[in-house]
């Protein structure tokens, strides 16, 4: 899943299910996305939700959610949460402390109400850049789908002499990010699994080409132009 | 409940009026992970501590865990802990991949130190000589139920090792160096702004509130020590009394003998580790620590905390008394 839309889960749950595989959706950037009207995370065996202050339903805090359909893994998780405990003195498994607060749940509890109103607000500032930005040849960003809801977390473009750009942009007063710029294969972390620079050809290219454009609800539109005229300029 | 066993609620009230601000500050400050509170929170702690090294982290059982990790402790390594205590000290080691070797406890309720050597063999002397060179680490807890405590959970760890510092500070955020750069596998492991203020207030406090539980433990030692089992401390000790534990017989009974008059008690704990499913693997059986079991038996917890008033100590006191009577 990526930080924008949902991947092609119809297609990877049929392959996992064919080999006997399980299916975990890491749907951390995707609360209120949905692939052919079915909400992410309901698709594989369980799906991950962050709820990390950037998110789009946050806490304020650090803070996760898991959902599943299934019934053994639902309460094998209430269980790994706390300490493996299933009472207060029967210890079943080996667990974790990974609950969260009652601070935090009320926090988010109180916050879910809004999110399907910034969630579109976030698709509109995402299909109003579309619309802008569609004409920089420069520029490229994927195809939207009618089957897919993509709900923004990040508005990710494919742009020609990127890091020039971002940096312009930055100049300009305005926070572009890249996420990410070093794929997982060329982190230090994983050097021991024996990847090389080469192995994802079009994970190393779109590496160096993204960049994250500010898409957030609370956008004005003064703000909105100045993100677009200032790109219009760079490549004038 | 006359005397409920713990009560939160009643402190939080006390430092409501110091406690609301601060929380206010962060949260209209924007910055709720990694920011200054914790910042602060982490200097006063190694001061509080006289370590050279605190690091904020997401709760006691992490602490623990994000240690074992530091310490380069993994599969094909034997770490010894105590079969009496919280089962998130074995918990931790298995969740590194270690195997979970217990000592048995002596009267004291701790680890048996004239048995440790006993449970030595190459792995956990390997282990040995690697932690011994990287100097030793502290784990806390700051669970709402802990002296020093938060609104939801959290810990830290105190070193007095650089290196040690520098790969937890790794650890518990993904193994990042910077923002764009993972050295080494790492977890979500951070202690929230919202927390560290509140630790920040609550510090404070902590001494004060440490002497009130000794004031009260001793008040409970010099009245119930002629009729059961009371906490003995050491000269060169000065416990913080987090739990007042007696050793009872006919604990069940005396522990229903007080509820009926409205006296909450708890057992720390009625299972020992090595006697429950999770550690079964672990091919323990019943009678492989006799302290530790006996105590399991035979342990109450009694109410210890500031809020406590004096009549209510002495309904505990007289709740115990009668019993015996
Ligand atoms: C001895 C011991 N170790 C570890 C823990 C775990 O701490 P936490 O609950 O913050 O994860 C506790 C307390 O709950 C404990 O008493």
């Amino acid at each position: 899943m990526s930080a924008q839309r949902p991947a092609a889960m119809n297609e990877i749950v049929d392959i996992a299910r064919k080999h006997g595989l399980k299916v975990i959706e890491d749907a951390a950037q995707a609360i209120g996305a949905n692939y052919r009207g079915r909400h992410v995370g309901n698709f594989g065996d369980t799906g991950g939700f962050s709820f990390h202050p950037l998110k789009n339903l946050n806490v304020w805090g650090d803070a996760g959610m898991i959902i599943t359909n299934n019934p053994d893994i639902s309460v094998s998780l209430c269980e790994l949460r706390n300490q493996g405990l299933k009472d207060r003195d029967t210890w079943t498994r080996y667990g974790h402390n990974l609950r969260i607060s009652s601070l935090q749940a009320l926090v988010g509890k109180h916050l879910i109400k809004d999110t399907s109103d910034l969630t579109e607000r976030r698709i509109a500032n995402a299909l109003n850049y579309d619309k802008e930005l569609r004409d920089i040849e420069e520029i490229t960003f994927p195809q939207r789908m009618i089957e897919l809801r993509e709900v923004f977390h990040t508005y990710v473009i494919q742009a020609e002499r990127r890091d020039e750009l971002n940096k312009y942009l930055n100049e300009k007063g305005i926070e572009s990010k890249i996420h990410y710029p070093v794929p997982l294969h060329l982190q230090p972390a994983t050097k021991y699994l024996g990847y090389k620079k080469g192995d994802f050809p079009q994970t190393e290219m779109q590496a160096e080409r993204i960049i994250s454009l500010p898409v957030h609800p609370y956008l004005k539109e003064r703000e909105k132009k100045k993100v677009i005229e200032t790109i219009k300029e760079f490549y004038r | 409940m006359e005397v409920p066993y713990v009560n939160i609620a009643l402190q939080y009230k006390g430092l409501e009026h110091e406690i609301l601000p601060v929380v206010k500050e962060v949260l209209k400050s924007g910055s709720y992970i990694l920011g200054k509170e914790l910042n602060r929170f982490e200097h006063r702690i190694a001061g509080f501590c006289r370590t050279r090294y605190a690091i904020g982290v997401a709760n006691g059982t992490d602490a623990l865990r994000l240690s074992l990790h530091a310490l380069n402790i993994g599969r094909d390594d034997e770490v010894i802990t105590a079969p009496n205590s919280f089962i998130a000290s074995a918990g931790a080691i298995a969740a590194v991949g270690a195997k979970p070797v217990f000592v048995d406890v002596g009267e004291d309720y701790n680890i048996n130190s004239e048995l440790i050597e006993n449970a030595i063999n190459e792995r956990t002397n390997y282990r040995g000589r690697r932690t011994g060179s990287l100097g030793d680490v502290g784990c806390f807890s700051t669970h709402p139920l802990k002296t020093l405590h938060t609104a939801g959970d959290g810990g830290f760890i105190t070193t007095d090792s650089q290196e040690i510092y520098e790969r937890i500070i790794k650890l518990r955020n993904h193994g990042l160096k910077n923002r764009e750069e993972s050295e080494f596998f790492g977890y979500n492991s951070r202690l929230d702004e919202i927390h560290a203020a509140i630790l920040n207030t609550q510090l404070e406090y902590v001494e004060i509130w440490n002497k009130q539980r000794r004031d009260i433990a001793l008040r409970y030692s010099s009245e119930l020590s002629p009729i059961v089992d009371t906490p003995e401390e050491k000269s060169y000790e000065e416990s913080s009394y987090h739990t007042f534990v007696i050793q009872a017989k006919n604990r069940d009974s005396l522990r229903l003998h007080l509820s009926n008059m409205g006296i909450e008690t708890k057992i720390h704990y009625p299972i020992p580790i090595h006697l429950q499913q999770a550690a079964k693997y672990l091919g323990y059986r019943s009678g492989a620590f006799p302290v530790a079991e006996r105590q399991s038996s035979q342990i109450l917890s009694l109410p210890v905390y500031p809020e406590l008033t004096s009549k209510q100590i002495e309904k505990v006191i007289e709740g115990v008394t009668s019993f015996y009577k």
